[in-house]
């Protein structure tokens, strides 16, 4: 590269840097514009109706029982939202539960940072149900976490989060196409009214499909090091405030359970430490259940696992309550 | 370290901040490259430490064999000596990690065939990124050298620095000494005008490997992995898209590579012309990867020729040079044949040109596309599949059953649009080439491609963060 300049190559580089500023300045323009659409277009029926919209209601589910007495707040994947009624354990427990299980891929502290702040450390004793795939998947900038910003149009959410923008700007643009083709299909299980006033997934109840393939299953292997991390984060945002918290293992294929004993004891032991230092390890083994139990994969189980699983979480609160008294 | 990711966009700019410092304050040339070299063996090194050692002792080796070539006479024979143990060296280096299975197994499999039995186990030999693109770049320097084509470089940091310049260490261009060297003697000042260009090459060739080749990645795979239940049509357009993924995969990485150099004040050698455009297959190889096309015409197709006019000396010299070509993109025969075709391809067409003289009538420009297009796309199922009998069953099934594709057809969305940045930019990885727009008049070009650009990084940042992981450029594996 020459080292003298000489005038018109000045005004050259003055008019390339013109441009690169300017080349800035389209690209901002261009995204602000693109988030400005994405605040101002209303969702459309497919959005609207996805299985993921329903954590605007869980949030609201929350906000609106805020303050009832003894209230217990489940919190996981869908593995929670499939496999646990909400409604049969406030019967069975003489206090109002909520199921606030949403989905794996959402990730564990994303989920309990979009919680924590309508939970109520005087009232609220919080069950956390992270089913394997939940942890393994547990990442600040997940996907599904970005769509969930998305449905909610979380600005400041997503403020906390920029690298969500990319998929905020594509998911706008697929939502521009949605109303031009007037595309309204829903799935009819994974949606949106799909869940009671309880939190719970109920579109699945009716429906029967064969038991999943879980031969080839395994849990996912989980970094010690991440899950300490993922720990530490539910610690601080819900024990910080004072909030109980009580570890109950998620419904999962027994299948993995023999294949990765090893896997669900550390997993295990890592989050009983959730429900204070000195608690026992859960016994897992009634988690681990058959294939016909299931409804189309880990951690969604049909009717009648769900009442088993129902049960299991059901005794493991009343043991815990029973231990604090 | 891989461009399309995250860890190289935090890496990057604090090397042009560590230059920029440089400018600033010390001013020095030796601390410049000191950077470019510390930052270069950072790059390599984040794929695999333990491979650096290969390029040091590569670049000790000849550094000390061009400066001991430069004391004796041109025709001394311990100049050619030098040379021979340069060559020995590099080739022995390349030999061993991308060759040596091959041979082996080739050679136990003829022994085999001969009933004398024979049973060794190969070597589990991993092959280290770029071995190939920087091999070639010290042997050019020693041949040159050896030459006086090129001087001997005396300052050992600044050829180490031409060897390991990191935005083109491990997949090209192919860099001549003559050309990168000096521009490693000066304090390099990037202007305005160079850092825009490079944004802007940058963009364009993120947008040609994020948006395009690794979109086009899955319908490849795909009908590659699974072609005997797939119909002809079907794998017509996955050897389309193979093509178009090859191309925009490493079309990109170029013009990042250029991109990446020219905000740090360095200028490295156009590698594509959209050679997809081009109406005959000498042209096609003029605009693709063209510092290998180089490498190879003055180094192997030269030496072959030795200066020889006879129309039989220069159709092997030509085959012979595609035949080392092949064999240089990978160890397996599928390469090699493919090579060897595109070879045997240009005699034809300079024996058809000596005969045939035709007009440049636009039917023709488009008829001659269709050949040179057609014949690169069917030629690329070699290149991809992952032996010659599956190739050939491939191909004669894609023959034998072709018509609408009764699947795969998403992946021509991609096609239209790698077909879209050609014709919009026309010998894309050259610096100072705008679009063409210029029907647009003076002001709308310049408000067209500031919006073209914009949307492309846009989408780029779309496809690269709802990805799961960055796809490595495939050229990495040569």
């Amino acid at each position: 590269m020459p080292s003298s300049i000489s005038s018109s190559e000045a005004s050259h580089n003055a008019r390339s840097r013109a441009r690169l500023i300017a080349l800035i300045a389209a690209f901002v323009g261009l995204v602000v514009l693109g988030l400005a659409v994405w605040l101002a277009m209303p969702l459309s029926p497919v959005s609207d109706g996805r299985y993921l919209a329903a954590a605007q209601d869980k949030v609201a589910m929350l906000k609106a029982s805020k303050g009832e007495k003894d209230r217990v707040v489940l919190i996981g994947g869908s593995g929670a939202a499939f496999s646990i009624s909400a409604e049969t354990l406030t019967h069975q427990l003489g206090r109002p539960v909520y199921n606030g299980g949403l989905q794996a891929g959402v990730g564990l502290r994303n989920l309990v940072d979009l919680y924590a702040p309508h939970l109520d450390p005087e009232n609220d004793l919080i069950v956390l149900l992270p089913e394997p795939e939940m942890l393994a998947s547990d990442a600040r900038y997940s996907q599904t976490w970005c769509d969930v910003i998305f449905l909610r149009k979380a600005l400041s959410a997503l403020l906390a989060r920029p690298r969500c923008v990319p998929n905020i700007l594509w998911r706008t643009w697929q939502e521009g196409q949605h109303h031009m083709t007037g595309e309204a299909t829903i799935d009819p299980v994974y949606r949106r009214l799909g869940f009671n006033a309880r939190g719970d997934l109920t579109s699945h109840l009716g429906v029967e499909r064969p038991a999943p393939d879980f031969s080839a299953y395994d849990h996912p292997d989980i970094d010690p090091e991440d899950l300490r991390v993922i720990t530490d984060h539910v610690r601080g945002a819900l024990s910080g405030q004072g909030l109980e918290l009580l570890y109950v293992p998620a419904a999962m294929p027994a299948a993995g359970c023999e294949r990765s004993p090893e896997r669900i004891a550390a997993m295990a032991r890592e989050l009983a430490r959730l429900t204070n230092a000195d608690a026992p390890v859960p016994d897992t083994a009634p988690f681990c259940l058959p294939p016909p139990l299931f409804f189309d994969g880990a951690g969604h189980l049909n009717a009648r696992g769900r009442a088993i699983q129902t049960d299991n979480v059901a005794r493991a609160i009343a043991r815990y309550l029973e231990t604090e008294r | 370290m891989l461009f399309s990711t995250g860890t190289f966009w935090l890496f990057f700019p604090l090397a042009l901040a560590l230059l920029a410092a440089n400018r600033a304050s010390a001013r020095s040339v030796t601390l410049q490259n000191a950077i470019l070299l510390g930052a270069s063996y950072v790059f390599y090194g984040w794929w695999d430490w333990r491979f650096l050692g290969l390029i040091i002792a590569s670049t000790l080796i000849d550094y000390i064999a061009a400066l001991r070539m430069e004391r004796h006479e041109k025709g001394a024979r311990a100049r050619r000596r030098w040379l021979h143990l340069s060559v020995a060296a590099n080739l022995t280096i390349l030999g061993f990690f991308k060759y040596f299975n091959f041979f082996a197994g080739e050679l136990k499999a003829g022994l085999n065939a001969m009933d004398l039995g024979a049973d060794w186990s190969t070597l589990d030999i991993v092959l280290p990124v770029g071995i190939s693109f920087y091999t070639l770049q010290t042997l050019s320097y020693s041949i040159d050298v050896y030459y006086g084509r090129a001087r001997a470089e005396t300052n050992l940091l600044r050829y180490a620095t031409y060897v390991a310049f990191f935005p083109q260490l491990v997949a090209g261009p192919i860099e001549r000494a003559r050309k990168l060297i000096p521009q490693f003697a000066v304090l390099a000042r990037p202007s305005w005008t160079t850092t825009y260009q490079g944004v802007r090459l940058i963009i364009a060739g993120l947008f040609l490997k994020i948006v395009i080749a690794d979109n086009l990645a899955p319908y490849v795979d795909a009908v590659f992995t699974n072609y005997e239940g797939l119909d002809g049509g079907a794998l017509a357009l996955g050897a389309l898209y193979f093509s178009i993924q090859i191309y925009a995969d490493f079309a990109g990485y170029s013009s990042i590579a250029i991109g990446l150099a020219a905000m740090m004040g360095v200028r490295l050698s156009t590698n594509f012309a959209t050679p997809f455009l081009a109406s005959s297959i000498s042209a096609l190889w003029r605009g693709w990867n063209i510092t290998l096309t180089l490498f190879f015409r003055d180094y192997v197709y030269a030496e072959l020729r030795k200066g020889r006019r006879s129309e039989s000396r220069i159709a092997l010299a030509n085959i012979a040079t595609f035949f080392v070509s092949g064999l240089w993109h990978g160890a397996n025969w599928t390469f090699i044949l493919w090579g060897t075709a595109h070879g045997v391809l240009l005699v034809a067409e300079r024996r058809w040109r000596a005969l045939v003289s035709l007009s440049s009538a636009a039917w023709l420009k488009v008829a001659g596309w269709a050949y040179t297009f057609g014949l690169f796309v069917a030629l690329s199922v070699l290149f991809r599949s992952p032996d010659i009998a599956s190739a050939v069953r491939y191909l004669g099934q894609m023959i034998s059953d072709i018509g609408i594709p009764a699947s795969q057809r998403g992946g021509l969305i991609f096609v239209a649009l790698s077909f879209a940045v050609d014709a919009l930019w026309y010998r894309q990885t050259r610096l100072e080439q705008g679009l063409r727009l210029s029907w647009l008049g003076a002001r709308g070009k310049e408000l067209a491609e500031l919006f073209l650009f914009a949307i492309a990084l846009i989408l780029v940042l779309i496809n690269a963060t709802t990805r799961q992981e960055a796809n490595a450029f495939i050229y990495f594996q040569f």
